[in-house]
């Protein structure tokens, strides 16, 4: 068992990069990757997990960062937005659609959606609109109406070679 | 041949590619060497006298360096004198000697880290003395010079209202309750103050929608000059109005930075963004509607009593709904006897400010509901009663009692397509749901500067922009702008004006927000549907001088007279000649580098500044909604939502639509989830998004848009504004279609929005 | 909104885990999926000394198995992990009903069954669950285990008969018997809210056609999941049909005297207890293969 404390060591692997940090027990694994890794495209809407613009992969599983404390991410893989270009100036499938159907306005949802509609298409294909809605429903953008969105990640389904 | 992206194309978003990959430069990015974290003691009572604030357990916490009462800071109120009639109700940064709302800002911790603020914040302990607070206002005073709790009374008269409703063949009549609501940006409010001591120089970096505002606001209490404060303008996670105010948090946090010498960061979290950060709407509209043998409207009378919060707030911005509910009550509709009066109640609550749609979301709601009341009772088309008594084509340009001058507009021809587009069984029942659908047509004030706003709002508000526009001699364009982008694109429709005027490749033009410092003055920043087109305009004329001064001296290059040459995609063309000479890169290079070029009296910067102020100017739209009512739920379902909407020219189509898209989904919210509740004891109840229900992906519905562009004459480029648009149509549209699906219910609906338990209890008949 | 200070503890046996929470007496909080215990955390309205993590715990991880006449599940079994199982969907079918209506997909990434039980939000969907399926809950303590059967283990708003240093390890579901069917129904504001009122039925239809047992279990209604064995016993040994269900869902809602809140009257709450009963009830009827 791990020392009783109030600040733990982790090992986290961040978007392939494997990272070795000191961290305060509290501090929420959003203010972790934020803060402590400055990576700075996940944001924070509510920080009492309704929102989902603080959504992270956790092992490929899209999770909540607000609502997650440091610790807890030893000996995991995390993947943010920073972490989904193939390469530097090239953006992914999923970015490209949203950019194609004007599926972000002031882009503070957007990483959170965009993470967990790549959760969606990496396990299901040919998804229908109603699929996506309900796939997205837990994520909140307060800009964009949805529809935008909605039409991005269809566009995704098929553009998307996975 | 159009240049390619610009005015008209649906230009994909220059910002896109940042905010996709998580390099958008939100306020909680900003990190300055040295920043300490600001937490707020915020009142946890709705009204007290402040008896005692100790600090010291608090202050006694590792990581605290300061703990601040208003005492500590410099006396500063903000208040108001947007008009006459407003009483003054100042506002401190922090509660000095009285609280008046549950929220209100009591100390400020700072800290180390915003976990160890938080730590002493629920250490330090305020001993109150309570006072009543009661919603009506009724009991105590909350300030000592206004007994009655009335803040702003008014009322007028245009034509001869009594007279016609005593002659009226039906008057019908409505009262409608507008809850409040939060503009609840996903971003919620935040800046950071850096002041140094040694230059006396103040930078804020904030997220606000008038950066400009901002700073002559900051100036105005802190001893600072404006060209001493620097605000840097980021990129905005949402605003929808909440962020037009100068916030008293962001002073405190100026003050704060000023009096510790320290650099301060305060980011709101969502729980002080419901409870404390301004709210909206929350109006009483009581409304009747005169009506003559023919089904004409001969009058309207209104009684319409608002919420102000606590304070008028420094806007004033009590005034943007119920007043402005009252002047736009006659919308698209050919009345000439008009009455109203206006009160506006101090209650222990926050303060309201705007949120898009301001006053003309109940203006248009409690109109419409009321006109389907009087079609119902006359037995005739929604439609039909509606094209009645809209202002028809022949009668254009045209005045409306209250002054606002339409000089084009498609009321009726917005109607007749929605009809069309809705189809005759829009209402048509499904199983054991109740069906309705309901139609709001409607006006949107738009990109009003001074004497538009004069126009607008029945008193002065200066209200213009400055843009710059620059060429260097690469041949890029660099626009410059005093209005950020909240989410409107305008990196890229900016972009796109100057690439039209210019006639140079979109690709070669980019926009920058600096600071208050380096961009051109924005009187009041991007609100009220105006950027588009005060913004647009400054840009449109600057780049026409940058255009004529490049044209200038390529002609003296090509010795050519200016009137023959014209700009085609970045080359200088010469009249009747077939291929280009020059492009505009090298012309500007001469420009620069080529001594000869240059002309004492006429000095070439390929750079222009211009200012914009243009008249008021009216969008139209229509908007329907088809409904699906649970009678055993009273769950509602959208089920269509069909809009024509008219904005004019429209600089980039897919903005526009994502425009009204957005706004749409945020009217569902409107009319179907959202309330910002308070206890008897005014303490509120909606502080989480588990309480205050914003619409997903479940609720919303893909919109049927279409367009009709009717350039107006009045602006540059024919543009008008309609970044409120969507929401100001659909809540009403939703509420008549709810209304229409309960039946002889629907004259028992009389409050916005329509939960579930209330559609119930209505078909009950309780 | 961040949360207070707190240690943090990551046992790795369920020996650990339960000495951990009983050398820390009342300060301890069992951390499980964290999807209501972040947001109280963060909200500051928990704020305990120590958080013990209960993810490296095997003891609770348990795969999904076959146990007895039961299906058990793991006190750490993710709800996505549920709702996506076939053994969940064939052995449990009440369950698999009601977990896709437990929030968002990526709250139940992380929420476990476990979890849910053990904060016994009257207004969620798995203690209702968990009562109307007869589920048997195992907890285990310094003294060692003991089973719980749902319907004694939900005692007030979130309140349980768990004692502080007690963790719930797994539950038993038992499977549906031949002739039976069940359904959740349930009425939120948007999807994926708590709902204003949520019902649970079970039917179990005899080889004659009469109804042999039944279950109508309501969640918003009360402090607990809510229910009345009359409401039971006026269904047994009657033929399923609509005026026999709507009746039964009318005594229900006649027989509870709901909550009433800003959300919902009480009023209003026993109209939907009466509409969604017999809902669930006559869908219930429907997968027990009777067409009533």
């Amino acid at each position: 068992m791990r020392a009783e404390v109030e600040s733990a060591d982790i090992e986290v692997d961040v978007n392939g990069r494997s990272l070795h940090r000191r961290v305060e027990a509290r501090m929420t694994a959003a203010d972790f990757i934020r803060d402590v890794l400055q990576l700075r495209g996940t944001h924070l809407g509510c920080e009492h997990g309704v929102c989902g613009a603080c959504t992270i992969l956790l092992d490929g599983i899209s999770v909540r960062s607000c609502i997650l404390y440091a610790p807890q991410l030893d000996g995991r893989s995390v993947t943010t937005v920073e972490g989904l270009q193939p390469s530097p100036g090239e953006l992914h499938p999923l970015q490209a659609a949203f950019m194609h159907h004007h599926g972000l306005q002031c882009g503070f949802c957007t990483a959170g959606l965009l993470l967990v509609a790549l959760e969606l298409l990496s396990e299901e294909r040919d998804v229908t609109e109603d699929v996506v809605r309900d796939g997205l429903s837990g994520n909140l953008c307060r800009c964009t109406g949805y529809q935008g969105i909605v039409d991005a990640v269809l566009e995704a389904d098929r553009t998307w070679e996975r | 041949m159009a240049t390619p992206g610009a005015i008209g194309a649906r230009s994909l978003r220059v910002e896109d590619p940042r905010l996709l990959t998580g390099r958008g430069l939100y306020v909680a990015d900003v990190e300055v060497p040295g920043m300490l974290e600001v937490a707020f003691v915020r009142s946890t009572v709705a009204h007290a006298h402040i008896e005692a604030i100790d600090r010291r357990a608090a202050a006694a916490i590792d990581g605290v360096e300061a703990i601040l009462v208003a005492g500590d800071l410099p006396q500063i109120w903000m208040d108001s004198r947007r008009h006459p009639k407003l009483r003054s109700t100042p506002q401190p940064p922090l509660a000095v000697a009285k609280v008046r709302f549950v929220g209100e800002a009591v100390s400020m911790v700072i800290a180390k880290d915003r976990y160890i603020a938080e730590d002493a914040a629920e250490l330090v302990s305020v001993l109150y003395r309570e006072l009543a607070a009661r919603p009506d206002g009724s009991v105590e005073p909350l300030f000592d010079h206004i007994p009655d709790n009335v803040v702003f009374e008014d009322a007028e008269r245009y034509g001869a209202p009594r007279e016609a409703f005593d002659a009226a063949a039906l008057v019908v009549r409505k009262s409608l309750h507008l809850a409040r609501q939060s503009a609840c940006p996903l971003e919620a409010r935040g800046c950071v103050a850096d002041f140094d001591p040694a230059g006396r120089r103040l930078t804020v970096h904030a997220s606000t929608q008038a950066p400009h505002r901002l700073r002559r606001d900051l100036a105005a209490v802190l001893g600072l000059s404006e060209n001493q404060i620097k605000v840097v303008m980021h990129d905005v996670g949402g605003a929808f109005g909440q962020k037009i105010p100068t916030h008293m948090e962001e002073i405190a946090v100026a003050a704060a930075s000023m009096l510790i010498g320290r650099p301060v960061r305060w980011i709101e979290d969502r729980q002080e963004n419901l409870v404390a950060a301004p709210h909206s709407r929350g109006q009483d509209v009581d409304l009747e509607l005169a009506l003559d043998e023919q089904h004409r409207f001969i009058g309207f009378r209104a009684h319409i009593l608002g919420d102000s919060g606590a304070y008028s707030f420094n806007s004033g911005s009590c005034l943007t709904e119920a007043y402005r509910t009252a002047r736009a009550l006659p919308g698209p509709y050919d009345v000439v006897n008009y009455e109203y009066d206006v009160r506006i109640l101090l209650t222990n609550r926050s303060p309201i400010a705007p949120y898009r749609g301001v006053g003309f979301v109940a203006a248009q709601a409690a109109r419409e509901l009321l006109i389907d009341d009087a079609a119902r009772q006359l037995g005739i088309d929604r439609f039909e009663i509606r094209r009645l008594n809209l202002i028809d084509k022949a009668k254009l340009p045209y005045t409306t009692c209250t002054g606002w001058g339409y000089t084009e507009g498609t009321f009726v021809e917005t109607l007749d397509q929605v009809e069309q587009l809705l189809g005759p069984d829009a209402g048509a029942g499904a199983g054991d749901r109740l069906v309705g659908f309901g139609v709001s047509p409607f006006v949107e004030p738009s990109g009003t500067g001074g004497q538009g706003g004069r126009q607008v709002h029945g008193f002065v508000s200066p209200s213009h922009d400055a843009a710059r526009v620059g060429v260097d001699p690469g041949g890029k364009v660099t626009v410059s702008i005093g209005t950020p982008s909240l989410g409107q694109g305008l990196e890229t429709t900016m972009a796109q004006v100057a690439a039209d005027v210019l006639d140079i490749d979109l690709d070669d033009v980019a926009v920058a927000w600096t600071d208050t410092s380096q961009a051109p003055m924005s009187l009041t920043g991007t609100r009220a549907s105006r950027a588009a087109v005060v913004t647009g305009g400054a840009v449109a004329r600057a780049a026409g001088d940058v255009r004529r001064q490049i044209l200038e001296v390529a002609a003296a290059m090509l010795e050519a007279d200016p009137l023959d040459l014209s700009i085609e995609l970045g080359q200088i063309r010469v009249a009747g000649e077939g291929v280009p000479r020059l492009s505009v890169s090298e012309v500007v290079r001469a420009g620069f580098f080529d001594d000869s070029l240059r002309d004492a009296e006429h000095e070439r910067t390929f750079e222009a500044t211009k200012l914009y102020d243009p008249p008021a100017t009216y969008s139209n739209a229509c908007v329907a909604a088809v409904v699906e009512v649970d009678p055993a739920t009273g769950g509602i379902e959208m089920r269509r939502v069909v809009a024509v909407e008219d904005c004019g020219t429209m600089i980039n189509p897919m903005i526009v639509e994502g425009q009204f898209i957005g706004a749409v989904a945020q009217a569902i919210g409107a009319a179907l989830f959202e309330q910002i509740r308070y206890s008897p004891e005014e303490q509120p109840t909606s502080s989480t998004l588990m309480d205050y229900l914003l619409p997903t992906s479940q609720e919303t519905v893909r919109l049927e848009l279409h367009h009709i562009e009717t350039p107006t004459d009045l602006t540059e480029r024919g543009i008008k504004g309609m970044g409120e648009s969507g929401m100001i149509g659909t809540v009403a549209a939703i509420a008549c279609a709810v209304a229409d699906a309960v039946g002889p219910a629907a004259s028992s609906l009389r409050a916005l929005p329509l939960l579930p338990q209330d559609v119930w209890a209505l078909l009950q008949g309780t | 909104m961040k949360p207070g200070r707190f240690r943090y503890l990551a046992p790795t046996s369920l020996a650990e885990a339960i000495a951990a929470m009983c050398s820390n007496g009342d300060e301890a909080k069992a951390l499980a999926g964290g999807q209501s215990l972040g947001p109280l955390l963060n909200l500051r309205l928990a704020s305990p000394e120590v958080l013990v993590d209960l993810e490296r715990v095997p003891e609770l991880s348990v795969p999904l198995k076959e146990e007895g006449g039961s299906l058990a599940i793991g006190a750490m079994t993710r709800q996505r992990m549920m709702e996506t199982s076939s053994l969940v969907r064939r052995w449990s079918p009440l369950l698999a009903q009601a977990l896709p209506f437990v929030a968002h997909r990526t709250i139940r990434n992380r929420g476990t069954l476990g979890g849910s039980l053990a904060h016994a939000d009257p207004a969620a969907e798995l203690p209702a669950v968990a009562v109307a399926a007869e589920a048997s809950i195992t907890a285990w303590g310094p003294g060692g285990s003991r089973c719980i059967p749902a319907e004694h283990f939900f005692q007030g708003f979130f309140s349980t008969a768990l004692e502080p240093t007690e963790l719930i390890s797994k539950v038993q579901f038992p499977k549906a018997r031949p002739g039976e069917g069940a359904s959740w129904m349930e009425f939120a504001p948007r999807r994926g809210d708590f709902a204003l009122v949520g019902v649970a039925a079970r039917i179990v239809v005899s080889g004659a056609g009469t109804i042999e047992a039944a279950r109508l279990v309501y969640s918003g209604v009360s402090d607990a999941p809510w229910y009345d064995e009359a409401v039971a016993s006026s269904l047994v040994g009657s033929l399923p049909g609509h005026d026999v269900f709507s009746a039964a869902a009318a005594l229900a809602a006649d027989s509870c005297q709901p909550t009433g809140d800003s959300t919902g009257s009480s009023a209003y709450r026993k109209s939907l207890m009466a509409h969604l009963g017999l809902q669930a009830l006559t869908a219930a009827a429907g997968e027990a293969g009777m067409h009533s």
